[in-house]
């Protein structure tokens, strides 16, 4: 291998690494942030139609609800893992105040609400952190 | 054709970059999802749990609520004459996700019955048995984990902005919120040292 050859290659491995590490940081900051955001969004549960399933998230440290309309109590709402089946709770809520959970799991769980008023539908606030 | 043959090792680099970053992601949620498990309130800034504390079922979640009838005994913690059961429940919450341990003013007493979860004794003091303080669900038995309330009043983004806030800096309670107190049924409500009847969720279980 000439000298120019040896200096081009070196030059290529160089620029690849460097790229490599870039990659793995982006990569790793992308998947850190998914797993540190918050999800939110609105929940529409018909009246006795039994748990709805509202929102999920892999890596999770808190979840949330509010019934945003007063046809929307009492409720129960519960969490769920589908990969085997464990459920948390059920809570009893009679109120439209905000409920938090602090339930910590680095799995994915979802947040499943159960309408017991009169709406069809009523909205529930609901997020997970 | 020379300045192809410059450009493909860069490419493949590229396309092995981005697989191996694939590859790791991959791992990574999947060992994470192996690991399975569920804990109140977990952060890494939360102290160790006192033994005492340690492995409860209201804590320690790792397959879901856990049946109040599988649960090993537990002391219970008294509280001084005029204690509300909001007030031991605050309590009991910002000592164990604060400090790891149980509020300085309780007392640790004997096991309360399988199935009760508050006993009020006829001078006024309220105990709580540290297998369910937050009580259970009396059809499933299924252990209810401890949850906070935040006022209706608030926007969504500022409930969930005070959450964040609270969990970042390793505070049980964000600004505003007041632990939940649950209703409990009869059966879990003890008085004048006289068991009530088991729930149907201990029905055949328990004797009392």
């Amino acid at each position: 291998m000439t000298a120019l050859a040896f200096n081009a290659a070196r030059g290529r491995i160089r620029t690849g690494l460097l790229m490599l590490l870039l990659a793995l940081v982006a990569g790793g900051t992308f998947f850190a942030a998914r797993a540190m955001a918050t999800v939110v969004g609105t929940c529409w549960v018909n009246a006795s139609g039994g748990y709805i399933h509202c929102i999920s998230k892999a890596g999770t440290e808190w979840q949330q609800v509010k019934a945003l309309h007063a046809t929307g109590v009492p409720y129960y709402q519960a969490l769920y893992r589908a990969s085997d089946g464990a459920i948390w709770g059920p809570w009893y809520w009679n109120d439209m105040a905000y409920h938090t959970i602090p339930l910590g799991t680095s799995t994915t769980i979802t947040l499943m609400v159960d309408n017991l008023g009169t709406g069809n539908p009523s909205a529930y606030h609901v997020a997970m952190g | 054709m020379r300045k192809f043959h410059g450009r493909l090792p860069r490419v493949s680099i590229w396309a092995a970059a981005l697989v191996l970053v694939a590859v790791c992601a991959s791992a990574g949620i999947a060992s994470g999802l192996k690991s399975g498990g569920a804990e109140v309130a977990a952060s890494a800034d939360r102290p160790p749990l006192d033994p005492v504390l340690e492995g409860a079922g209201w804590i320690d979640m790792a397959t879901g609520s856990p049946d109040v009838a599988d649960q090993p005994e537990r002391q219970g913690l008294r509280f001084p004459a005029g204690t509300s059961y909001e007030s031991a429940l605050n309590q009991i919450y910002v000592s164990a996700f604060e400090r790891g341990t149980v509020p300085d003013g309780a007392e640790l007493v004997e096991p309360l019955p399988v199935g009760v979860v508050t006993e009020e004794s006829a001078a006024g003091a309220l105990t709580i048995s540290l297998v369910a303080p937050w009580g259970y669900d009396e059809r499933t038995g299924a252990i209810r984990p401890p949850s906070f309330n935040l006022p209706g009043t608030l926007s969504p983004q500022e409930a969930t902005d005070r959450v964040r806030e609270a969990t970042a800096a390793g505070v049980a309670l964000p600004e505003g919120a007041r632990v939940d107190v649950p209703e409990l049924a009869d059966c879990q409500a003890m008085a004048d040292g006289v068991a009530p009847p088991p729930c149907a969720a201990l029905e055949g279980k328990v004797t009392r």
